[in-house]
């Protein structure tokens, strides 16, 4: 298996390349429908809950799934305030510390 | 801006990016293997995600997108291979797709 590992990194390498690159060449010369831009218009909404979602409120332990209620109030917290104040290293900083915050008081 | 400066630009901005990115992902990988678990450093990512996501969130169709796709990522998350997540992106743009299609 050690010495597929060279030709496989340059295909991932090209791989990505081409479908990254793809996007790019097309951009000027694809005209898109209307209903392709709205619905393009939705990945972010669509992609950052499903990955945040999991990761906040679940906690896996041995197989078993429980809710993580330390994590999702932080992440509520955070959330509020991204909302009130857009400003990024203060969400993450005050996320970061609402969750030390509640496992030092509720462990 | 002419055309050639604008390559050069772009060059220029994506060598100066790519260079802080993998200097930052050696440096992720070093003291992140260092950092104690208990730190819960790991919620930093869902914590970025929400920084980047509040944002967004403008119009009902987009909150409505969100929610969507929320609850599907919760319902299907244990599924293999990461589906729940696909299933959810796709969830939630469907939803956003024909809640902005009534709007009009």
């Amino acid at each position: 298996m050690a010495d597929l590992f060279w030709p496989s990194m340059i295909l991932l390498a090209a791989g990505t390349f081409l479908l990254r690159y793809s996007f790019i060449y097309l951009m000027d010369k694809v005209e898109m429908p209307d209903s392709v831009q709205r619905l393009l218009r939705f990945i972010p909404m669509s992609v950052l809950p499903a990955i945040i979602v999991p990761a906040v409120a679940i906690k896996s332990a041995a197989g078993i799934y429980t809710l993580d209620f330390h994590r999702i109030t932080a992440a509520l917290a955070a959330f509020l305030i991204a909302l009130k104040t857009k400003n990024m290293p203060l969400t993450i900083a005050a996320g970061m510390f609402t969750l030390w915050l509640l496992k030092i008081i509720w462990p | 801006m002419t055309g050639p400066e604008k390559t050069a630009f772009y060059t220029g901005a994506g060598a100066l990016m790519w260079v802080v990115w993998q200097t930052s992902c050696i440096l992720g990988v070093i003291l992140g293997a260092a950092a104690p678990e208990s730190w819960s450093l790991d919620f930093a990512v869902p914590l970025t995600f929400i920084a980047l996501l509040a944002p967004a969130l403008k119009d009902r169709p987009g909150v409505a997108a969100a929610v969507a796709s929320g609850f599907i990522a919760y319902a299907a998350h244990p599924l293999p291979h990461n589906l729940g997540l696909i299933l959810a992106s796709i969830g939630g743009m469907s939803t956003g797709y024909l809640l902005s299609g009534r709007e009009k």
